[in-house]
């Protein structure tokens, strides 16, 4: 043979051994038992994997983790029963989960509201979820995106009336930020009248859940579901958890709000990995108009989800002043004039529009509203040397995917279009999410706006 | 009764107030301290029945030092008239005199010390006002109520802060009068500071002069003043004539600083920013 | 013509004198009773699905233990609020109105100052202080316990100003106008201290610390309730005992000695219990001010000066003012109980000095 023939003859050979390897492989799937690493893992005990879902692949690890295996260190989820041990029991409870069988006692893993340092904690709940009392705008935005809203027996304030218009429920009376003997005595009688299936609060309320309200909750052996979503990670968890915990259209769609994050994340990270050190963005975090973000504000989580480094940590000197966990307020016009920081991300809540003419109003009076020291955003922006591309404002009701795109957006423009991060929104709203349903960007939602942005609405 | 003073001093800062008095009071008396403004009169007062604290030297009654008397204890032995009443918060009448009986009443002793209270009240000819809040009273009667007051307290020795200066004439004698009956009633040590020269001379038994921080003269009213006590201490020019046994003072004209011995005058304060 | 003078007679003199007294124990039993006319009539209707006779009967079983009501029922949850709620509320708003007025009344006779109130010696800014940094160190340090850890800051800034003019006061004799100068600059110095705390904070914490310093019964549990107790109840036996030294007080400095009071020392005595007793309420219910300089303002209105009926009729008429100023603040307002008694303590306050000036013909 001449060596043409040789060539073809060996690579026909090679793409069919390839394509035998391939079905071979695919025809016996090896057992996967690897863990998932992902930082919004579901979190019910059965997860055994600790990614997304429950599949047959959690039952899988919990029968290896019985046979001997596996260890049972390595997989805490996989005691579904949260009884301290792994064993036939789990494996039967198991079988309820995965049928989404009625009145099927679940385990869910959250946060500890009495701890300093957000420690592990598991509730028991009843499945599914259908008379919630939640508190916290952090918990309550994710829970009504999710169709949430129709399982929620009653809410202490709606802070963001059109956002949050599907939360069903009975209005307790209380603030948005504080609960109050009022309120509570509300709920105790709307528990006496439909018996509350859970409290779900966000930790970063938990100061306002008094201790002798925590103990009414005890004696009734009603279930306190916390979790840190003033954290995107955190927010997307209960999103996820909860939304499993009521079943049917919520947990699709608790499920798409971590596919979606997954997605933004990823994206993120294929655009940072390439970078070097010295070409990461840094960025500052804002709040409230004028206050700059404490160095271990949870502010920062977003900005750090979206691969960028928080300010502090490339200024020394900054990170001196700014300790702590909440927010200080600028008292001069010079205040962000040594502060270098690649990006600003400005913080601001902002309910979904009702017509266009406020739209404008609300940028205008966003940049032009002065602190109790007489300081505005408008001025710390024109006395300070930043680009009109390095200063926005974001609204933080938004749900963190979003927020996330548009904070990469922001921080890697000419990696991350706007496009892009619009898109991000634009799958919220095609997807079917309650509160984003039927609405469009441009006529319902304010998602960042720059200085350059307040001049053309000026005008 | 005595009260024996040694080398008093007496200062509120650096300025001295009272410098080196020694005198013996010996009663059952009236004793009548008189002085020019600032002299230290109320001073003196306030350093016998423990209101202020001497700065130096000693003060005995009946051979004991104030320091070893307890302020309860002082309040039994010693009355005290002040000049004026703070009059923030409405007593009746009854009520404030019957303070008056706080050094001797017990719990059970509400009755007896009302009967104290209804003499001292008759013997003062103020009983019509018994029941009146005490801040409703002109002042003649407010001075009236705290003699009252100090009366009740049944002391062996009075201490009185100018006690007919707010007084018409009629009752600045009546007063004077009384308490000269006092002293040989009730067999009572009365000191009264006064400011009206005729009086005290008319009624005293004794005059202690005092003049700048220290004692000018002790003795009988006809040895103390006399036209060069009087142009020396207060600095004015006087004619003294003789009534029934006891010096009158007629005022002539007062003495331009530069032709007394007098140093500037001083004005000394207490705490209540009343001039003493 | 002699004028006709009335005279009395040592027994008219006598009986006179008892009649009056019965007039004030008259107005200390008609307080006493509305007291708990109040009580029972108002603020124990808590839930407002339950009547006022069930909310009895569900008290009344709970007391001879016959209280298994089906758990998370509304019976359950109204007798469970009810005994752990609702009863240390009223038992805290009691307290508390006692604690203030008779804090009030001795501070009154003790500065021989009409204004003075519980807070006049700086107390209130220091427990301000101390509680605004618990709860801004609370919540950004995280601490949870950060409840015990407010009260416990709070106790102790309140008594550093306390601390501060007593240790001044045994050592120079100060006027009681002195005192309330420093007690004044004491307060200015703690006030901008908690005013730069709460600028520097997010609006979540700030609203927590202003809520503490306006004075609110919110949250009492019986946690609240013994330290609380403890220290009025011995306050006010000690206080009570000495009406005679404080109405010696009350006649100035000078004429106090005369009568024999060693008032030094009974000034420093009394500066320290009140600072505790103010300091012990404060700590847990914030500043509710006005019921300590109205009650007695008050009471010296009906039945004149005399400390031995003040003391006992300040603490009646405080309490019943705080139980209404509270019935007022749940019922309608949903405000803390101490922005209502402001709102209703300032006119009654403004009317009692015009009608003072009006029959003494003189303003304070």
């Amino acid at each position: 043979m001449d060596k043409k023939t040789m060539t073809i003859i060996a690579v026909v050979a090679i793409v069919a051994i390839v394509i035998v390897a391939v079905a071979v492989v695919s025809m016996n799937p090896q057992k996967d038992t690897s863990k998932s690493d992902v930082r919004y893992a579901l979190q019910v005990m059965g997860n055994a994997d600790e990614d997304t879902t429950i599949t047959s692949k959690d039952v899988t690890i919990i029968e290896e983790i019985i046979a001997g295996s596996l260890s049972f260190k390595d997989y805490p989820y996989a005691d579904a029963n949260n009884d301290g041990k792994v064993d036939k029991a789990d494996v039967d409870l198991m079988k309820n989960i995965m049928e989404r069988k009625n009145g099927t006692k679940m385990y869910v893993v959250n946060v500890d509201v009495s701890s300093a340092d957000q420690s592990k904690y598991v509730s028991e709940v009843t499945y599914p979820l259908s008379k919630i009392v939640p508190y916290g705008v952090n918990i309550v935005e994710p829970i009504v995106a999710i169709d949430g809203g129709k399982n929620v027996a009653g809410y202490f304030a709606k802070g963001y009336p059109v956002q949050e218009a599907s939360m069903m429920g009975e209005d307790l009376k209380g603030g948005s930020r504080s609960i109050g003997d009022a309120a509570w005595k509300n709920f105790l009688t709307l528990d006496s009248k439909v018996h509350v299936d859970a409290f779900v609060i966000s930790y970063d309320n938990r100061a306002q859940l008094l201790d002798t309200y925590v103990d009414d909750l005890v004696a009734a052996s009603i279930p306190l579901i916390c979790y840190a979503a003033a954290n995107p990670d955190g927010e997307v968890t209960a999103a996820l958890t909860i939304g499993f915990l009521m079943g049917g259209e919520s947990e699709k769609l608790g499920k798409k709000y971590a596919d979606i994050y997954e997605n933004v994340l990823d994206k993120v990270d294929t655009v940072t990995k390439k970078k070097a050190e010295a070409d990461m963005s840094n960025y500052l975090s804002m709040i409230m108009y004028s206050s700059i973000c404490q160095n271990d504000s949870t502010y920062n989580n977003t900005g750090a989800a979206a691969g960028g480094i928080p300010y502090y940590k490339v200024d020394s000197d900054f990170a001196q002043l700014y300790k702590g966990t909440g927010s200080t307020a600028l008292s001069t016009v010079e205040g962000l004039s040594n502060i270098h920081a690649d990006k600003v991300l400005n913080y601001r809540s902002i309910d979904q529009i009702t017509s266009s003419s406020v739209v404008k109003k609300e940028i205008i009076e966003t940049w032009e509203h002065e602190n109790s020291k007489k300081i505005s955003a408008k001025m710390l922006f024109e006395h300070a040397d930043f680009d009109n591309d390095d200063f926005y404002f974001i609204n933080n009701v938004l749900a963190s995917p979003i927020k996330v795109a548009y904070s990469a957006h922001i921080l890697y423009s000419d990696s991350l279009s706007k496009e892009w991060a619009n898109s991000i929104l634009q799958e919220f709203i095609d997807s079917g999410f309650t509160s984003y349903k039927g609405k469009t960007i441009t006529e319902n939602f304010i998602t960042i706006f720059n200085y350059q942005d307040y001049l053309d609405a000026k005008a | 009764m005595i009260i024996d003073i040694q080398g008093l001093k007496f200062a509120y800062t650096s300025v001295p107030v009272l410098n080196e008095v020694t005198v013996t009071i010996e009663g059952p008396k009236f004793v009548s301290i008189l002085g020019p403004n600032g002299v230290g009169k109320s001073t003196l007062i306030h350093c016998i029945n423990k209101i202020l604290q001497p700065t130096g030297g000693t003060v005995m009654i009946d051979g004991e030092s104030v320091t070893d008397i307890t302020v309860k204890e002082m309040a039994k032995i010693v009355g005290y008239v002040p000049y004026s009443a703070n009059d923030s918060f409405p007593l009746s009448v009854v009520d404030t005199v019957l303070m008056g009986r706080h050094p001797h009443s017990t719990r059970k002793s509400l009755d007896s010390d009302l009967d104290v209270v209804y003499e001292v009240l008759d013997k003062l000819g103020i009983l019509d006002l018994a029941m009146r809040p005490f801040n409703e009273l002109s002042a003649g009667q407010h001075q009236k109520v705290m003699l009252a007051r100090g009366l009740a307290q049944e002391p062996r020795i009075l201490l009185l802060d100018e006690p007919t200066s707010n007084l018409d004439v009629r009752h600045q004698l009546d007063v004077a009068k009384m308490l000269k009956a006092l002293s040989r009633e009730k067999d009572i040590l009365v000191i009264m500071i006064c400011h009206d020269i005729n009086i005290a001379a008319k009624y005293s038994d004794e005059i202690i002069l005092l003049s700048r921080g220290t004692i000018y003269s002790t003795g009988v009213p006809k040895e103390v003043i006399t036209e060069k006590s009087l142009r020396e201490v207060y600095g004015v020019k006087s004619v003294i004539i003789d009534d029934d046994g006891s010096p009158h003072v007629i005022l002539k004209d007062s003495i331009s600083e530069a032709e007394t011995e007098e140093g500037p005058v001083r004005i000394a304060v207490d705490r209540e920013g009343q001039i003493i | 013509m002699s004028e006709i003078v009335i005279t009395r007679t040592r027994e008219q003199l006598k009986r006179e004198y008892y009649k009056a007294l019965s007039r004030k124990l008259i107005l200390l039993t008609v307080c006493i009773t509305g007291i708990l006319l109040f009580i029972g009539l108002f603020s124990l209707s808590v839930f407002d699905s339950i009547s006022l006779g069930e909310t009895y009967e569900i008290i009344w079983n709970h007391i001879v233990g016959n209280n298994d009501y089906e758990p998370r029922s509304l019976e359950w949850w109204a007798d469970r609020y009810i005994w752990n709620r609702s009863i240390p509320h009223i038992l805290v708003a009691i307290i508390a109105g006692c604690c203030l007025s008779i804090c009030g009344a001795l501070m009154q006779s003790l500065m021989s100052n009409p204004l003075a109130d519980p807070y006049t010696t700086g107390i209130s800014s220091g427990a301000c202080f101390g509680a605004v940094t618990a709860i801004i160190a609370g919540i950004t340090f995280s601490s949870i316990t950060g409840e015990m850890g407010i009260v416990t800051n709070a106790f102790i800034g309140a008594m550093i100003p306390a601390l501060i003019i007593i240790l001044i006061s045994a050592r120079i004799r100060m006027t009681p106008a002195t005192i309330i100068l420093i007690g004044t600059g004491i307060s200015y110095f703690f006030n901008s201290m908690v005013t730069y705390l709460m600028i520097s904070t997010d609006a979540d914490t700030l609203k927590t610390a202003y809520i503490w310093q306006v004075g609110s019964l919110d949250g009492m549990t019986w946690a609240s309730v013994p330290l609380m107790f403890t220290v009025t109840l011995v306050g006010s036996i000690l206080v009570l005992l000495s009406w005679r030294q404080l109405n010696l007080m009350s006649l100035g400095e000078e004429s106090a000695v005369s009568l024999g009071l060693d008032v030094q020392k009974f000034r420093i005595l009394c500066l320290i219990l009140m600072s505790l007793m103010t300091a012990g309420v404060v700590t847990y219910v914030g500043i509710i001010g006005f019921v300590g300089l109205v009650a007695p303002h008050i009471v010296r209105l009906v039945i004149g000066g005399d400390n031995k009926y003040v003391i006992p009729l300040s603490m009646a008429v405080g309490t019943l003012l705080l139980l209404f100023a509270d019935y007022v603040a749940i019922q309608f307002a949903n405000l803390p109980v101490g922005v209502v008694m402001s709102l209703i303590g300032s006119p009654v306050f403004l009317i009692l000095i015009l009608y003072n000036h009006k029959s003494r013909g003189v303003l304070y």
